[in-house]
């Protein structure tokens, strides 16, 4: 801490201790607080250098009228080491522990954090009860065992604390309840073995107790204080209450909190079988319920009763639109949850759970199914997209080398959704996601089907649809640009034809996606073996997508030129048609008014950069692939001259010198990559003679500008070439200054600290020069 | 109160209320189904459809080659199309008194109905409902006449031949009793019947109802009828749309109360949604458009292609369509895209409001002003001079079996580049297109029909709350084809009562009251006396007049004086004879203080016994009975009257004089 902040931090003590300065902005608190939480390095006596921190907090602790937002920063402060120390010492844990159940929740809540944080260190400061020997931790005995406790305060404290949390939890206010049990759920969660033990004893009764009562509002806090627990050695005890406490909730539950609940059990390790499985049947049975025929529910719900649980209200929620809806997705995500687990497979046959999600999809476009599912299940899902896209989601989960039936089930209740006039968009976007997923995994082409439906779906009225198509027909072709039977189908199928036409579309996205779709397309159907006629060649292309960037008036467009073109060059592709098209990117992309197209075009660059001199032996890439043959300078030379002809340099200076600092920075580091070859190469070429930059526009600009302050005289200039002008320019100390952000001035302590004391300070005249 | 249903096509009714002596019949739709099984009309010479074979029974016994044609298997009559006509056996259409019309697509066998049957009553209709069905009409009668056929085909409808044929022609019931379509002459004389009316209009007929049209939002001048007396209402329900789309918006409330509500005319594609079918119609035509290929859009010349139109004025620019040309052909397409402008007053707020800017309230105007538009009145003239192609066409008739429809799908039919798109729901696409196979152009179906689905119903009923709904069977269970869909019917509580072709349903009322009024010299010399708090009761001697259905209560003519006597009496007609009424007593006898003034008269000896309706008091001595009860108190002695008088007298003191 320097001497200016060592001066100002009793100011602010004062300013933030007096109840009558209202402070109006609380962030700078947490800032402040944060700060605090950097200084405190263990060992540091923090409130010894600084008395006016104990005056501070005491103060406010035993204030009546402490503004709660500065309670609550006070009780965080307090969270450090010495000062709980000075809490014991002081006997403020009464104070602390009335403050638990004030009516400001600020206030309430942190200290209730305070608690808990005293419970965690509590571990470090007494030598606790040995609970291995399976002593009985009761209060007495622990005192008794405590004759080396340093401080002998603390164990009166953690004493007085979870008498506090027995007593809380069978008083009949709920808000004092419901502030001990979020204390022992954070408690169980991080605190040291020993107390966590002692804690759960003392509370695992009053638990059960306020269980039976059905509090409802204390539901949400029982679960988390159950998971808590279930998290803990005590979970895998024998005879441990928790796992009956879980099947009890898993039972009372209503459903919307059951399948979460049953979700986090399934989560937990060392997890009985018995409840795992209790909990799988949790998250299913909205889905069984929903997709299984009236007589196996029947049966169905009779077995649940014959189990114990009361499940007659999740039949009612079924019955209810909005609550169908809520299950169903609660039930669908939570499956898709237990799929990318892996833990599916253990307790139910996952063809089974596919196949139900298939039917679902099917209620939900009024498909049949096989059974026959109650009437109002109908009603209540037919076009509801909310439960398409969750069982979308499931299915992609859930996506596996399934058996033939299963998976021409899969397609055909995907074709349907693709197909549907009715399928919403966000929904035709899933499922074309799931479809990929799919197809991947069976590495199987699509099916003729699939491009008539994307014939289709290239023409929808709706944008976000086309673009969609065009995306997922990207993907497509970049998964199977190997398949020849997959290049086929797609050149027969007009698909291609038809996108080219996309690149007017009036949707700059679509037309952004179309430039995609076509750039991988290209690629596959360019290929050896398929028939040439009917399609876009590349060349073709190339000069249409340079078109489009010199006159596209919406960035995603210019955007996607310059990406395909990269993509373009960065594969093993044969490129001879593109050497004129990407001479005009180069330009063209440097010279645009968008600093992403500026960005992508010097990703271009570098591309080329790097192949250029990976032909020539020298790479200014980790990943090129070294020459065999020795690197010569002729080669450099000689590749510096091919850069010089595909205008690299003018776009490298020129973005050295843009005023957007990504590009300037981007552009700067692909030039000191380059200085570090020829530096290496320097006794081996020369110097002067290489690409000469004389009546180059840059030149002319900013350059010029920038090598006159490096004292490089006028005369000079107009000889110098490009390896010259890397030499002279100081690039390391520019690219240092791009990387410095714009408000490395503003961030400091002391600039905090005034900031509390001005505002603070806002006097009545200031509040009048501001009218 | 009955109901008369002529038709079983839940979306062509044709129904019959007789409803306190009035009748009514509510709408007349022409099922044209049945032109399905006759062969296409073309306007130019096909030689593939001249080409056809006839159809000779296997054993070569019946030779109907002239009559029947076979094409891919299935039989068509060659021969003018006819029509099903609604039941005309039922009841004697000459006493219908009014015919209701609740939009175009529902009058078309107005001229079947109004024309040679003796009918001499009144059409009620909206002006837009009126004009447009002129045009449909038009079209229609202009369709048929411009192919004359030699000759009609009438001998495959003999029973003992019909049986011989196949399928689906054998199956074809009541074939005599179709109609070949009616003349020009009879549409203008069915039309002359029509009296206009606006929306919410109350109508009187015969003193007796009221029927008042609604708007009901499926297309321009669409209603829904009201047909209420002072204690009944019936609400009629047809064709109706909670859609925005271009028609004022439907009146739901007005429905409110009704005893019974009939219920007709829902969407006939309840899975297919309008807005994904508009999507889908959009994009199948990009399609064909984008890979060279013409569209072949059958449609009626009116009602959902204002919509198509519109909504093909937004996508022609963003699917860079804008240089292909749109052609609408109709003999009455001028009209029919006129007409839309001005009938202004019946359009939806948001293009009425156009109206005052000024601009033409549907954008179709542009399209025609900017060219991308053509419409023609036929195929023939200067269409074929300015016919390019690709290019989308938009005609009728949906059914494939007349107008110029039949020569694109003759032009076009041979190529894969083309499709035909169905947006029309009245038939079937398969049906319609098979005296065209085999085909080569792709069909797609995208039926737009705005009319209310099964969701949407059991809405609007929960909000009007009728206390009986009838509707056609088919309501009543998932379609045919959905048999999953139970969600596809209508539940309600009570269960609807459905009808068929032919059914007479007696319909339930609840009430069965007449309103009478008092003249107000009558109603000076009433004296009311207050039963209840509020409630005041006054007996009335009168006369009641019932004359037009309406029902008056008159003072009693004084008898006239005594004229003198000298002359010869004269007959005359004597007054009614005015006794003076006995007044009428009101109140209960109560049991406790009737027993204390019967013994403080000296009757003590009193046996009472309770009954269902009040009590028994057996007055043991005199021997006696008195039956109190709830409407009635009887005294029963024998032969003892003065007894008889007192009891009389005490039982009064409790109860009231009227």
């Amino acid at each position: 801490m320097d001497s200016k902040c060592m001066e100002l931090l009793p100011l602010v003590c004062a300013v933030l201790a007096d109840p009558k300065q209202a402070l109006s902005d609380d962030t700078c608190l947490e800032k402040f607080l944060d700060w605090f939480g950097a200084l405190t390095a263990p060992g540091s006596p923090l409130l010894e250098i600084h008395p006016c921190l104990i005056t501070f907090i005491s103060s406010v602790c035993q204030s009546k009228t402490a503004d709660p937002t500065i309670l609550s920063f006070a009780l965080n402060m307090v969270q450090h080491r010495e000062t709980m120390s000075f809490l014991f010492k002081k006997g403020l844990i009464k104070v602390v522990l009335h403050l638990q159940t004030d009516k400001s929740l600020f206030v309430a809540s942190a200290a209730n954090q305070l608690l808990a944080h005293i419970l965690n260190f509590s571990e470090r400061t007494t030598t606790c009860i040995s609970l291995e020997n399976g002593s009985k931790s009761d209060p007495s005995e622990m005192q008794k065992d405590q004759g080396t406790t340093e401080c002998p305060e603390w164990t009166d404290g953690i004493m007085e604390i979870m008498k506090h949390v027995e007593e809380s939890l069978s008083s009949s206010v709920s808000f004092r309840a419901c502030q001990s049990l979020k204390l022992v759920a954070w408690s169980l969660a991080h605190c040291q073995p020993h107390v966590r033990e002692m804690l759960w004893q003392r509370t695992e009764g009053a638990v059960e107790m306020l269980l039976g009562n059905e509090q409802s509002s204390l539901t949400q806090l029982f679960m988390e204080v159950l998971q808590a627990a279930a998290r803990t050695p005590l979970f895998s005890q024998t005879n441990s209450s928790i796992v009956t406490l879980m099947e009890t909730m898993l039972c009372t539950l209503k459903p919307t909190q059951a399948i979460p609940f049953a979700s986090g059990i399934i989560h937990l390790e060392n997890c009985p079988q018995s409840l795992k499985k209790k909990a799988t049947g949790v998250i299913l049975r909205p889905l069984e319920l929903v997709t299984a025929p009236a007589d196996l529910q029947q049966l169905h719900s009779d077995l649940v009763q014959e189990g114990g649980c009361q499940h007659t209200s999740l039949e009612e929620h079924l019955s209810q639109k909005s609550s169908c809806i809520s299950l169903l997705c609660l039930s669908l995500s939570s499956i898709s949850e237990l799929a990318g687990m892996g833990s599916l497979n253990l307790e139910m046959p996952v063809q089974s759970v596919i196949l139900s999600v298939i039917s679902v999809l099917k209620v939900c476009v009024g498909m049949p199914i096989s059974s026959s599912p109650v009437i109002s299940t109908f009603r209540n899902l037919i076009g509801c997209s909310k439960v398409q896209k969750c069982a979308l989601d499931s299915l992609a989960s859930l996506c596996q080398s399934p058996e033939n039936i299963v998976r021409s089930e899969v397609f055909s209740v995907l074709l349907q959704y693709l197909d549907s006039p009715d399928t919403n968009s966000t929904v035709l976007q899933k499922a074309y996601q799931v479809t990929l997923t799919w197809l991947c995994i069976c590495s199987e082409p699509p099916p003729q089907a699939l491009f008539s439906v994307l014939m289709k779906r290239l023409c929808d009225m709706r944008w976000e649809v086309r673009d969609s198509s065009l995306e997922f027909l990207a993907q497509l072709s970049s998964h199977f640009h190997e398949n020849l039977s997959y290049c086929e189908d797609l050149l027969s199928s007009g698909v291609p034809g038809l996108s080219f036409t996309l690149l007017t579309d009036p949707e700059s996205y679509v037309r952004a996606s179309a430039i995609f779709a076509l750039g991988r397309t290209v690629r596959t159907t360019n290929k050896a073996g398929v028939p040439v006629s009917g399609h876009v060649l590349l060349g073709e292309l190339a000069r249409r997508f340079v078109d489009i960037l010199a006159q596209d008036t919406e960035v995603f467009a210019r955007r996607a030129v310059i990406k395909v073109f990269t993509l373009w060059l960065s594969s093993p592709c044969p490129t001879e048609d593109l050497e004129e098209p990407v001479r005009s990117v180069l330009t063209l992309g440097s010279e645009d008014l968008d600093w992403e197209v500026k960005v992508h075009t010097l990703e271009l660059a570098q591309i080329l950069i790097s192949q250029t001199l990976a032909q020539s032996g020298h790479s200014t890439s980790p990943y090129a692939v070294s020459c065999a043959t020795r690197p010569s300078g002729d080669h450099l030379t000689e590749s510096l001259h091919r850069l010089q002809h595909l205008k690299i340099f003018s776009v490298l200076f020129r973005g050295l010198f843009d005023c957007d600092r990504p590009v300037a920075q981007s552009a700067c580091s692909i030039l000191l990559s380059l200085k570090l070859v020829i530096n290496e190469n320097t006794p081996l070429m020369d110097r002067k003679a290489v690409c000469d930059l004389q009546g180059q526009s840059w030149v002319e600009d900013s350059l010029k500008k920038h090598l006159e302050k490096l004292h490089v005289g006028a005369e000079s200039q107009k000889s110098m070439g490009v390896v010259e002008v890397l030499l002279v320019l100081d690039l390391e100390d520019m690219q240092q200054t791009l990387g410095q952000s714009s408000d490395h001035l503003e961030n400091s302590p002391c600039s905090l600290m005034e900031d509390i004391l001005a505002a603070t300070r806002m006097s009545e005249d200031n509040a009048v020069d501001c009218y | 109160m009955k109901l008369y249903c002529l038709s079983g096509h839940p979306t062509l009714p044709c129904n019959v209320l007789k409803f306190k002596s009035t009748t009514i019949m509510l709408d007349c739709g022409l099922d044209m189904t049945s032109a399905l099984h006759f062969l296409p009309l073309p306007l130019v010479h096909s030689p593939r459809l001249s080409r056809l074979p006839g159809w000779v029974s296997k054993d070569g016994t019946v030779n109907l080659e002239k009559e029947l044609k076979e094409c891919a298997g299935r039989l068509f009559v060659d021969s003018l199309p006819e029509f099903c006509l609604p039941e005309k056996e039922l009841l004697d259409l000459s006493t219908i008194d009014v015919i209701l019309i609740s939009n175009y697509h529902c009058m078309m066998a107005l001229p079947y109905i109004t024309e040679h049957t003796g009918f001499t009553g009144t059409v009620y209709a909206t002006e837009p409902t009126l004009q447009i069905g002129r045009l449909l009409m038009e079209e229609l009668v202009n369709f048929m006449e411009r192919v004359p056929k030699a000759q009609s085909a009438t001998c495959w409808k003999n029973k003992d031949i019909q049986r011989l044929l196949p399928g689906p022609l054998k199956e074809v019931v009541d074939v005599w009793t179709w109609k070949k379509c009616y003349s020009m002459q009879e549409v203008n004389s069915a039309l002359c019947k029509v009296q206009l009316v606006g929306y919410s209009q109350k109508v009187e007929l015969f003193g007796a109802v009221q029927v008042t049209p609604l708007s009901s939002g499926y297309s321009l001048g669409s209603s829904n009828w009201i047909i209420q007396s002072h204690y009944e209402k019936v609400s009629y329900v047809s064709g109706s749309s909670l859609l925005t789309t271009h028609p004022q918006p439907m009146d739901q409330s007005s429905l409110k109360n009704s005893d019974v509500l009939i219920l007709t005319g829902l969407t006939q594609i309840p899975t297919a949604n309008p807005d994904g079918m508009l999507g889908e119609f959009c994009s199948n035509l990009a399609m064909t458009i984008r890979a060279g290929g013409n569209v072949l859009v059958p449609c009626y010349s009116s009602g959902v292609i204002y919509d198509l139109l519109e909504c093909l004025h937004q996508f022609i620019d963003s699917a860079n369509l804008g240089t292909t040309p749109f052609y609408f052909i109709s003999p009455v397409a001028n009209s029919s895209l006129e007409f839309s402008q001005i009938f202004a007053e019946w359009l939806c707020q948001n293009k009425q409001s156009k109206v005052y800017f000024p601009e033409p309230p549907f954008p179709h105007a542009e399209l025609i002003q900017t060219n991308k538009l053509k419409h023609y009145p036929s195929i023939h003239g200067n269409f074929s001079n300015e016919f390019r192609q690709p290019c989308v066409v938009f005609t009728g008739h949906p059914s494939l079996r007349f107008g110029d429809v039949v020569h694109f799908m003759e032009l076009w039919g041979k190529s894969s580049l083309n499709t035909i798109i169905f947006t029309e729901p009245d038939f079937s696409y398969l049906d319609v297109l098979a005296p065209y196979q085999p085909l080569a152009m792709k069909c797609v179906y995208c039926p737009i029909d705005t009319r209310l689905n099964f969701h949407q119903v059991s809405k609007l009923l929960k909000e009007v709350q009728p206390l009986h709904v009838v509707c056609p069977e088919q309501y009543t269970q998932p379609p045919l084809s959905q048999a999953h869909r139970a969600d596809l019917m209508l539940e309600l509580q009570p269960p609807p009562m459905p009808y068929r072709r032919c059914a007479v349903l007696g319909l339930p009322f609840r009430r069965r009251y007449e309103r009478i009024q008092l003249l107000p010299e009558l109603a000076k010399s009433l004296v009311p006396s207050e039963v209840k708090p509020g409630i005041s009761v006054a007996t009335v001697s009168a006369v009641l007049q019932s004359k037009d259905n309406k029902h008056m209560l008159q003072p009693v003519p004084k008898p006239a004086p005594a004229p003198p006597s000298k002359k010869r009496k004269r007959v005359v007609e004597e007054p009614p004879e005015v006794l003076t009424p006995k007044p009428l007593l009101s109140g209960a006898v109560p049991l406790e203080h009737f027993l204390a003034t019967l013994s403080k008269h000296g009757i003590t000896e009193v046996k009472v016994e309770d009954t269902v309706d009040g009590h028994i008091l057996h007055l043991q001595a005199e021997d006696t009975l008195i039956q109190l009860e709830e409407d009635g108190t009887h005294i029963v002695c024998d032969n003892n009257e003065p007894l008889r008088t007192v009891l009389r007298d005490l039982v009064l003191r409790f109860l009231q004089k009227l």
